[in-house]
């Protein structure tokens, strides 16, 4: 039988196995989380939406091209977007062999712009290459959540003892370190934020956990009491605590003029480019970290709920896809990316209106920043790759 | 088996578990956000809404055109025009380098230099908060520049419209070629308000910055010229610079208009004839000239008067000044320029800010109080002797002329200005008044108050001479509705002792501090011990316009109109009416200020014999009249106040109406030789041109030709 039959369909098994070797290759695609990328990509229209508001009319008025800073916007898009897709081509289980290296170039961009890095708003944290900026403890906070995912997947199977602690809080403590001699504290606290969720995620244990806090309080204690942190420094920290009546005059008038303007947005804003606050210059910095403002005063209360409600499905589909990785790996990688974007728009938000102290960090997506924006899109791809490959054996 | 030492992994439970307090975590501060937002925005929204717009709506006030001056025909002097002004606040410019930044920014594109911007920052005038104007006139492009630039690298800086003084006859006009300084000591000029007048009564509603009469008619009718200021509504930025304009809340409206009695026409003949008298004076050849020989001539005074209404039809005083030289702020330069004296201070309107001897035009003063006071009546004769020897010195007072005149009637001695008739008449006065009971014994009872510490009330005798000047207005003001009047000054006794009292202890410190044996010495322990004393001297000086008694041309002008108007002075004025909107507000009717006491028959007889100034031939200013085709009545008067050369006077009135109208013209030359020599031509050439007014509109008669030419070196 098996001697005549000598076309039965070996082509078309070979054939139907190329297909499915293509196809597998492929596969992942199919599971692409479309809600994720919709947030996303909502959120960044937004962005652009919003810094055209802040920044179009003052500009025009003072006849420079009122569109700058959204073309601009709109090119770190398009580079983030490319960055994304080229994170998602490669199964994120490869990621964990080069999270070191990638923690390392990290590290050397870290120190590498003390030296050559510029300083812009109190903080030497920007190098300068023509017309372009680059900040790199944005790219930071990516290479700190792999090393750090990387680092307790390796102790998935085993007892996570205090040593795997101890390793992960020196991997974490370098770049740390070097962001604070910016010094930035606010995306210090965002590190801060990413370790606190991965190890969460990871499973450190609870009374670890406590006593990290507990030590954590004591160092911020002691540093007061040696006077490392200047009075300055604490009165711009507690300014928003009661800004009428603060000392620390700029920093008070910041927080006032920012609640001012959020409050003044009402129900339904005053309009896009139209805010009596946020576009007479009363709001400093209105088109990066004090953008929440715009949305607040342009927009309203409706604008800001819709601008949240993104956020809220952006972080739900993260802790979603946090909960269906596939491994320890995958889940820490989306604990971390979804502790930056939440803790990030709770502290930007929070300091537009007076809840938080300020600090100077971008409200993710909607900020004009490039960094941020790519950093943003590429912390998306790894959500993406992630879940596409939940059911890849 | 797993090792005792270690906890079990991470379960699929454990993880759960954690990605539940993860979300729980999430949603807490998704919730804290939204509540705070709902305080924020809608709790509280109206608050903030209007802390937003306290903050960014800001009240502009619109700066009111200020009323138009007009002539008695309403040609206009003065209104207004729109300009482009850049200024800056200097509270607002920033810390010193951005400023110094601003300034050489501003320099750069207005074409100043940097010196010139700083000059007008740092001006003292202006109040600490008030806009200092930099440049009127900006070009439009310029403006925009700054516009466009204000954040960036403006601060401080203001570029608006704003109405702004015009002087529309300072270019050519309907009337022929334009005169920057017409009527200018009239209207006067305007400037921004000090910080000293700000605490003011009068300026209780004015604000910093504002702009307020500084003289002349644009001070005194201050409160009608102004305007009321607007308002409008703006949105500003951080910064304070304008975005957007709102709305106006209420309009700026522009003040009433003053008319004036002035005629601008008169008023050009009257400045053009002053001004070549004086620059003729200047090549006028004195014997005890200044180095070339000539006259000095640095000013004048001219004034032309309605002796029936007292309206002033023109005005002048040499030096002048441009007003529009004020408009935008003057800077310091010229107005350095306007303050040193050796340009003889152009601000002073001479008409009446600065009172002169009189020289011989007292002598219808004197005249009067001999008539009135019984001394001499029309039909009287006097000797007019070269000179006369008078009191127990033997000191000799010498008439003008040194031949002898025989003996003249009252009239006579005005027509040839006959000085020792007066010595005589106020001789007589002088003994009249010593044997009087207050003046028998007046030096020592002086003497015996002094040493009772000069508390005692002395008496004083009445003087003859002093009540008939102060009865025509001699020691008051005039109440002509400009600023800056002086009264003059009427001695005698009482006025000497008060003067002496004031001075005594310089005079004393002088004599004690001349050199020993010396003529100063000897003067100053004389002035020192009894310079309170009135001698005869002094009233036979006083009597021909000399020694101390001072006037203004302005009551010399009045002196004729009571002549002209037989006793009736009318208060001199230079606002007519008061116009508005809707038309004349507030008329100005003449109004009586004196009545001299003296009889119908006596000004009658002193016309006569200002007739005979001019018209007959012994007339000191014969020469100068004789073929004038109007009589006048006037009389010629050269003032000597040693070491300046003669301050020359003439005044007088045409005796018939032309055209129904009768003026009193006076001028003065400060330093100008002799009345009849310079004084009496302007005269002559000021009623020429008056008289040419009055008959262009009539058929009848040809105009009057008058060229300036020297009059006789008479008195």
């Amino acid at each position: 039988m098996s001697g005549y039959v000598v076309n039965d369909g070996s082509d078309r098994l070979v054939r139907e196995s190329l297909q499915r070797r293509w196809a597998g290759a492929f596969a992942p695609a199919a599971h692409v989380d479309w809600l994720l990328l919709l947030a996303a990509a909502m959120l960044t229209g937004i962005g652009f939406i919003m810094i055209g508001a802040a920044t179009g009319a003052p500009r025009e008025s003072v006849g420079l091209d009122p569109t700058y800073f959204v073309e601009r916007q709109v090119l770190a898009f398009s580079l983030g977007v490319v960055s994304a897709i080229a994170i998602t081509l490669f199964d994120y289980r490869a990621y964990r062999a080069w999270s070191v290296v990638g923690y390392v170039a990290a590290l050397v961009l870290l120190a590498g712009v003390l030296v050559f890095g510029r300083e812009i708003n109190g903080a030497q944290a920007w190098f300068v290459i023509g017309p372009f900026q680059f900040q790199p403890s944005e790219f930071a906070k990516v290479a700190m959540i792999l090393v750090l995912a990387a680092h307790f997947h390796e102790y998935r199977e085993e007892a996570l003892g205090l040593r795997a602690l101890v390793e992960a809080l020196a991997f974490a403590a370098f770049p740390m370190l070097l962001i604070l001699l910016q010094p930035d504290f606010g995306t210090f606290i965002v590190f801060v934020c990413i370790v606190f969720g991965i190890l969460l995620m990871a499973g450190v244990h609870v009374r670890y956990m406590f006593a990290l806090v507990g030590m954590g309080i004591a160092a911020i204690y002691a540093a007061l009491q040696l006077g490392i942190v200047k009075q300055y420094q604490i009165d711009r920290l507690t300014a928003f605590l009661d800004p009428e009546n603060s000392d620390a005059l700029g920093a008070a008038y910041n927080v006032t003029q920012a609640q001012i303007a959020v409050g003044a947005g009402q129900l339904f804003g005053q309009g896009l480019g139209q805010g009596s606050q946020t576009n007479a210059g009363f709001v400093p910095e209105n088109q990066t970290d004090f953008i929440f403002t715009v949305v607040g005063e342009q927009t309203g209360f409706i604008g800001s709920l819709i601008m949240l409600g993104l956020f809220g499905l952006l972080i739900w589909r993260g802790l979603r896809i946090a909960a269906s990785s596939r491994d320890t790996f995958g889940t820490l990688i989306a604990a971390g990316v979804v502790s930056v974007f939440t803790f990030q728009l709770f502290i930007n938000v929070g300091m537009a209106i007076g809840i938080m102290p300020v600090t100077g960090l971008p409200l993710p997506f909607i900020s004009y920043g490039g960094t941020s924006l790519i950093a943003s899109w590429i912390m998306i791809g790894l959500l993406e790759n992630v879940h596409m490959r939940r059911f890849t054996k | 088996m797993q090792p005792t030492n270690a906890r079990p992994p991470v379960s699929r439970e454990s993880t759960a578990l954690r990605l539940t307090f993860l979300s729980a975590l999430v949603v807490s501060l998704f919730v804290l956000l939204v509540a705070r937002l709902w305080f924020l925005q809608i709790m509280t929204g109206e608050r903030y809404v209007a802390r937003a717009e306290g903050q960014s709506i800001r009240t502009v006030q619109v700066t009111a055109p200020r009323g138009d001056i007009l002539d008695r025909n309403g040609v206009p002097l003065v209104d207004n025009r729109f300009a482009q002004v850049v200024s800056v606040r200097p509270d607002r410019m920033g810390d010193e380098e951005t400023r110094a930044r601003t300034i050489s920014e501003l320099a750069h594109i207005l074409s100043m230099t940097e010196e010139e911007v700083i000059e007008r920052v740092e001006d003292q005038r202006a109040g600490p908060f008030a806009n200092r104007p930099i440049a009127i006139d900006v070009p439009e492009e310029v403006i925009l520049y700054i516009h466009q630039n204000s954040a960036a690298r403006f601060p401080g800086v203001i570029a608006e419209r704003v109405p702004l003084r015009d002087y529309p006859l300072s270019r050519d006009n309907q009337f022929g070629e334009g005169n920057p300084n017409l009527a200018a000591h009239v209207i006067g000029y305007t400037g921004q308000i000090s910080a000293e007048e700000l605490e003011e009564d009068r300026y209780a509603d004015y604000d910093s910055g504002d702009i307020i009469g500084w003289s002349g008619v644009e001070k005194v009718y201050e409160e009608y010229l102004r305007g009321t200021k607007g308002e409008r509504q703006v949105r500003v930025n951080a910064r304070g610079e304008i975005l957007e304009e709102i709305d106006e809340t209420s309009q700026a409206v522009a003040g009433n208009s003053v008319q004036l009695t002035l005629d601008v026409r008169a008023q050009q003949v009257v400045e053009d004839a002053l001004e070549e008298g004086i620059m003729t004076a200047r090549e006028t050849r004195d014997a005890e000239g200044r180095a070339d020989g000539t006259f000095v001539a640095p000013a004048g005074a001219a004034v032309v008067l309605e002796p029936e209404s007292g309206e002033i039809v023109a005005m002048a005083s040499y030096p002048t000044f441009e007003p529009e030289a004020f408009v935008g702020g003057i800077s310091q330069t010229e107005w350095d320029f306007l303050q040193d004296e050796e340009n003889h201070y152009p601000l002073i309107n001479r008409v009446i800010a600065a009172p002169y001897p009189p020289g011989s035009v007292y002598k219808i003063i004197s005249n009067a109080a001999a008539l009135t006071y019984g001394f001499a009546d029309r039909d009287s004769y006097i000797n007019c002797p070269a000179q006369i020897e008078f009191g127990t010195a033997g000191n000799i007072y010498r008439n003008w002329n040194p031949v002898d005149s025989g003996s003249l009637n009252l009239a006579e001695s005005l027509q040839q200005s006959c000085d020792t008739v007066y010595y005589s008449l106020a001789q007589d006065m002088f003994f009249t008044e010593v044997n009087t009971p207050e003046g028998q014994g007046y030096n020592e009872r002086v003497f015996e108050s002094l040493e009772n510490g000069g508390e005692e009330v002395v008496d004083f005798p009445f003087e003859y001479q002093a009540e008939m000047s102060r009865e025509w207005g001699l020691d008051s003001l005039t109440e002509i509705d400009l600023p800056g009047e002086r009264d003059g000054v009427v001695p005698g006794r009482e006025w000497r002792l008060n003067y002496w009292l004031n001075a005594r202890e310089n005079y004393c410190t002088q004599a004690r501090t001349a050199d020993s044996g010396s003529y100063a010495q000897e003067l100053f322990t004389e002035l020192c011990n009894e310079g309170f004393l009135w001698r005869g001297g002094d009233a036979v000086n006083m009597s021909i316009g000399q020694g101390d008694v001072q006037t203004t041309p302005l009551q010399v002008a009045n002196m004729f109109a009571a002549v002209a108007n037989r006793g009736v002075i009318m208060r001199p004025h230079v606002a007519r009416a008061i116009i508005g909107q809707g038309g004349v507000i507030e008329q100005f009717d003449p109004e009586p200020l004196r009545t001299v006491p003296v009889a119908q028959e006596d000004l009658e007889f002193i016309e006569q014999g200002l007739r005979m100034v001019t018209s007959t031939e012994d007339g000191t200013a014969y020469k100068v009249f004789s073929d004038f085709p109007y009589e006048i009545a006037g009389k010629t008067g050269t003032a000597e106040q040693k070491p300046k050369q003669p301050f020359a006077w003439f005044g007088g009135y045409n005796v018939e109406e032309v055209n129904g109208e009768r003026y009193v013209v006076v001028v003065l030359v400060e330093e100008g030789g002799g009345g009849s020599q310079i004084a009496a031509p302007i005269v002559e050439q000021i009623f020429g041109g008056l008289f040419n007014l009055l008959l262009a509109d009539s058929a009848d008669e040809g105009p009057i030709d008058v060229e300036f030419s020297l009059g006789d070196v008479t008195d």
